[in-house]
């Protein structure tokens, strides 16, 4: 029985640090559930509607990616207009996007209002997707998934 | 193939046989821990 | 356990062989789900390769949600005293900790599949905070469970645990259509019964379900042995030191 002792002790503080770093970790996943998550994103006519309120802070927008309106500026910069709620926005975004990116798909996109324009400058795209997997068709032409142009609609 | 792929599989493969191993070698280890001071029931009893 | 030797130990042994077939039937079929994934199935358009990942990732978090399901109910008919059984409780343990792994898969694989598709790793988004916050409550829940004290009191308060932990699982399942999420609706829509992918791919997804099913039946099955194997040594080495102790006192007199 004695020699069980000290290791007991010892599985006992194990124990205590183990519980206070989950309920820790509990109360920061609370904490990001009920402010970032709730409300992930706003939409481009909910954030021109609060235009004002908004400043130059960093949100998340979300809009659908227009067709015919991708360019790319240099190296690292991608151009183009999100649309959702009847309300268009230009983003600015700098930094590649991802594989998905293409026109007609929605992004959320991380980043601020520029000075006092309706223009908005992004460092992030999120590409939101459906739930639908589609079999690639060998016979159809296909866009390039790495470009942020891709024909393919 | 892309890296992410598989990444992903072998995440899944990799940890579940590990989980697997690792409860194989528990259960073993539990049984030749109760073998010796054994003194009653359990000689119906294989371990696999 | 109030049965004679004889019966439990020839039940075991029936229950011994049907679990070794339900690890060969798990095995198998992940082999399968793989090879088809990797191999048969075609790329999808805009995804390409990266469809693959469809058939693993979906079938992590379906058999996170009936691990915690499984640990739900037991441990409600724990509760329940005209059901109350130790048996129920390991089941309930031994199926949460398979479910905490099959959400730590579920959170690793999506990881995998958002940084090339969404373009992150991770994001505070309502489905993928709800999930971390899941494992870290059933995490919670194993911790618990190791909180020294009587048999039953154990069992009682790991069981409470469990019922709280569960809120959480509806508010996974749901959070993509209660807040506006990245994450897409899931691909086998349950009330719908609706499947958002066809031929071979349907199939490889359906197997892989399956498959995983099967072996959460199997690790779940595995850990409950181990659990049932724990409680004896417990109670054995409890009675050894109450003999112990009888006999100390009688070399006294």
């Amino acid at each position: 029985m004695s020699e069980i002792r000290p290791t007991r002790a010892r599985a006992t503080r194990r124990l205590k640090l183990a519980g206070l770093v989950i309920v820790a970790a509990i109360g920061f996943l609370l904490y990001k559930g009920l402010t970032s998550a709730i409300v992930f994103f706003k939409t481009a006519n909910e954030a021109i509607a609060q235009r004002a309120q908004l400043g130059n802070s960093t949100f998340q927008l979300e809009g659908t990616v227009l067709h015919g309106t991708v360019h790319r500026r240099g190296s690292n910069q991608v151009l183009f207009e999100i649309r959702q709620g009847g309300v268009t926005i230009d983003v600015d975004n700098t930094g590649d996007p991802p594989q998905l990116f293409r026109p007609g798909l929605p992004v959320v996109v991380v980043g601020h209002f520029v000075g006092k324009s309706d223009r908005f400058a992004s460092d992030q795209i999120m590409v939101k997707h459906s739930q639908e997997y589609i079999a690639e068709h060998p016979n159809r032409v296909k866009g390039d998934p790495g470009s942020a142009t891709g024909t393919h609609s | 193939m892309s890296p992410y792929v598989e990444a992903g599989y072998l995440v899944v493969l990799v940890s579940l046989s590990s989980y697997a191993i690792s409860l194989f070698a528990r259960e073993r280890a539990a049984r030749r821990r109760l073998r010796p001071g054994n003194r009653s029931e359990d000689s119906g009893m294989k371990s696999e | 356990m109030i049965s004679g030797h004889m019966t439990t130990s020839s039940r075991r042994m029936a229950s011994s062989r049907l679990l070794n077939v339900v690890g060969i039937l798990a095995l198998v079929g992940v082999a399968f789900t793989v090879w088809l994934g990797l191999w048969i199935t075609p790329n999808a358009e805009y995804f390409g390769n990266l469809v693959r990942l469809l058939y693993i990732h979906p079938p992590m978090a379906w058999v996170a949600f009936i691990a915690y399901g499984m640990a739900f109910l037991s441990s409600l008919l724990y509760l329940w005293p005209r059901t109350r059984d130790l048996r129920l409780d390991r089941l309930a343990g031994a199926s949460a900790e398979v479910g905490v792994v099959f959400t730590g898969l579920t959170l690793a694989t999506g990881s995998i599949w958002g940084r090339p598709t969404w373009g992150v790793w991770w994001t505070w988004d309502p489905l993928l905070t709800a999930t971390a916050l899941l494992f870290v409550l059933y995490l919670g829940y194993l911790a618990l469970r190791r909180v020294p004290g009587e048999r039953e009191t154990v069992a009682r308060r790991s069981a409470i645990a469990a019922l709280v932990a569960f809120v959480d699982v509806p508010i996974v399942y749901f959070s993509v259509s209660w807040w506006r999420s990245l994450h897409q609706p899931p691909t086998v829509d349950l009330s719908g019964r609706h499947l958002y992918v066809h031929g071979s791919m349907a199939w490889t997804l359906l197997l892989g379900f399956v498959s995983f099913t099967l072996a959460y039946v199997w690790l779940t099955a595995r850990r409950y042995r181990l659990a049932a194997l724990s409680d004896r040594e417990a109670e054995e080495g409890l009675s050894r030191a109450i003999d112990e102790r009888r006999a100390e006192a009688e070399s006294f007199v």
